[in-house]
């Protein structure tokens, strides 16, 4: 019985473990709430996670986003990519707010709330920096 | 108010130009056309005459007793007009759907005092010719306008139709000469006039003809009947490159008889200096609208061809340099982003280095044609790998901290547009020391005969290059020209209008 249960136990650990590996990319999937901002005129990381509520904002599409993201991968650390501006956003993952700083150029984006850096295919990046786009077009300076 | 007369052939004719040489080909002396076989130089000879002959016009700007009239005008349209529906027809051009273009309204000055005239857009591209007009085809769109002025209960209403005959382009004294459909909002015919020499010569709702029209043909294809009369005849066709199949084409009768009348018809619009006021093309074309923004341009022709070349005063262009610094106010060619969560090598996210792009943009009679456009790497670049394929992007949302607008003639833009558009090109590389974001711009600008002084910075790993830190504090401390203006606040500059 004692060989049972740690036969299980085993399993379990190993299944949640399987589970937990096979969720960490699509962490994205349970992101809600998704805002972009208008910070145009300062620089986008100057500008912090409590501050983002003075600016002019405008929901985006979490469903969209989800999508866009849903390929993205986390760039080894020590990796970064050169800054040549970026639109900022946020979104709730876990009950939480996250600052995600989405490059204007190259398909990547950032994670202020873990210093991650992520990537997404060329195929995706086009689809998702012309959507942004579109929404900060209505977006205008506040 | 001939002084307020509007020089717009240019850009509308442009666009009729680019269709003209897609769809059309000369009347034939016989019955049978075929769209697909024009003869193009014909055409660009005809609209190119047209252009030329439309370069001495001068526009006055909209009064606020006019705006004001505009507004109240359109008011009483929105109220009472516009839910009528087109009449029962089996005529194309009053059964399709069309609205009035009221940031183009204007006003005019007839026997019946001050009118409000509004182009009318249909939203098919309905393209006619008249048998007066020669082979010369022309957009619906710009012979059409909206007639309002004020009377007794509120204002009288009418859908004025023009069709210029082959000499009203070359007329010195710019009279309009051709034939002019008054109609109700719904479709309704109310008068015809020809105009020709000064005269007006009017056929009324009792002859036999008067508003009638007959499908010619109803075909798959772009190949067409159409009836070549002695009379006055209107051909149109629908042209959708789109939906080739559902081209379709029509005529109506221009009229046939006419007979002399006094010059001060029973029409709302009396004289035919009036008819020629009202008859001004649209100040921009009627498929343009707000663009749709998207960053990435894909094709870097397409994204600025509203753009149009014309020299003289009618149209201004500018091109403005906008220099988002690493550091604002300082020559630094990077800067650590913040510490903390995004800042320095804790973060990984070592280096911002700024951006430079340029806002292009055609000014035009109040209206304003404009494109924002960058220089990036297709991919990403590192420190340790500066170089990747090159990719302009819409900038229309970026940042800036400082910007130097420089008034250009349209050559200089136009060569400027042509460095930008080899961005894109396969195997033209951005190298973040040799030719980056800074580097094009000073290069577009260059080719456009612009020179900006232009530093060159160094950055820690050995590179050096033109940076947007450098060329914004070069821009803060040049000596302006006359055709320069300095912005050292951020505004929006988002693109504006689009085209088919």
């Amino acid at each position: 019985m004692k060989a049972h249960f740690k036969y299980l136990l085993v399993l379990s650990l190993t299944v949640s473990a399987t589970i937990a590996g096979i969720a960490q990319p699509t962490v994205w999937q349970k992101a809600s709430n998704w805002t972009l901002y208008n910070v145009r005129g300062a620089k986008f990381y100057k500008v912090d996670l409590d501050s983002l509520e003075r600016y002019n904002r405008r929901p985006l599409n979490d469903d969209s986003m989800r999508s866009f993201l849903s390929q993205s991968v986390e760039l080894p650390p020590g990796k970064a990519p050169m800054w040549m501006g970026a639109y900022v956003s946020s979104c709730i993952i876990d009950h939480k707010k996250r600052k995600i700083d989405i490059s204007s150029y190259g398909g990547f984006f950032f994670d202020e709330s873990n210093n991650k850096f992520y990537s997404l295919p060329q195929n995706i990046e086009k689809d998702l920096l012309n959507y942004l786009a579109d929404c900060a077009g209505s977006l205008t300076t506040q | 108010m001939l002084a307020h007369l509007e020089c717009w052939f240019q850009l509308a004719f442009a666009i009729i130009l680019i269709r003209i040489v897609k769809t059309i080909l000369p009347i034939p002396d016989r019955a049978t056309l075929n769209l697909l076989n024009m003869k193009h130089t014909t055409y660009v000879g005809i609209a190119a005459a047209i252009l030329l002959l439309s370069q001495a016009c001068k526009k006055a700007p909209i009064t606020s007793a006019e705006q004001s009239l505009i507004q109240s005008a359109k008011t009483f349209f929105e109220a009472r007009i516009q839910q009528k529906g087109p009449s029962e027809s089996n005529n194309i051009r009053i059964t399709s759907s069309k609205h009035p273009e009221w940031e183009a309204a204007y006003t005019v000055a007839t026997s019946k005092g001050e009118a409000v005239v509004v182009p009318i857009f249909f939203e098919k591209n309905l393209v006619v010719r008249s048998s007066l007009s020669g082979s010369t085809p022309l957009a619906l769109n710009y012979l059409t306008k909206l007639v309002m002025y004020k009377n007794d209960s509120g204002y009288s209403t009418q859908v004025t139709t023009f069709f210029p005959d082959s000499t009203s382009y070359t007329s010195a004294n710019g009279q309009f000469s051709g034939i002019v459909f008054n109609e109700a909002w719904d479709g309704t015919p109310l008068e015809k006039f020809k105009l020709t020499g000064g005269v007006t010569l009017t056929e009324t709702s009792a002859s036999e003809e008067f508003g009638t029209s007959k499908p010619i043909s109803l075909t798959g294809g772009k190949q067409t009947d159409i009836i070549i009369g002695q009379c006055t005849t209107i051909y149109g066709y629908n042209y959708s490159s789109s939906d080739p199949s559902n081209t379709y084409s029509w005529s109506e009768p221009g009229g046939c008889s006419y007979s002399f009348i006094p010059e001060n018809p029973t029409g709302p619009i009396s004289s035919p200096s009036s008819l020629s006021s009202i008859f001004r093309r649209p100040i921009l074309p009627p498929f343009l609208a707000i663009a749709p923004p998207s960053n990435i341009i894909a094709n870097a022709q397409d994204y600025m061809k509203c753009f149009s070349n014309y020299g003289g005063s009618d149209h201004g262009y500018q091109v403005t340099v906008c220099v988002d610094q690493p550091v604002p106010g300082s020559r630094d060619a990077w800067a650590l982003t913040n510490s903390g969560v995004a800042g320095s090598s804790a973060g990984a996210n070592p280096v911002d280095v700024g951006h430079v792009f340029l806002i292009l943009t055609e000014n035009y009679s109040g209206y304003s044609i404009v494109r924002n456009v960058g220089f990036y790497p297709q991919t990403k670049v590192y420190p340790w790998s500066s170089s990747a394929q090159g990719q302009l992007g819409n900038d229309d949302g970026h940042s800036f901290n400082i910007s130097l607008t420089v008034n250009v003639d349209n050559g200089q833009f136009f060569n400027i547009l042509n460095y930008i558009s080899q961005g894109n090109n396969a195997g033209y590389m951005y190298d973040l020391n040799t030719n980056n974001c800074t580097s094009f711009a000073i290069h577009a600008l260059q080719a456009g005969n612009v020179n900006l002084p232009a530093t060159v910075g160094s950055w820690s790993d050995g590179g050096f290059g033109y940076d947007p830190g450098d060329l914004g504090e070069d821009i803060r401390n040049m000596q302006l020209s006359s055709n320069m203006t300095r912005n050292i606040n951020y505004n929006d500059h988002p693109n504006k209008y689009t085209c088919n």
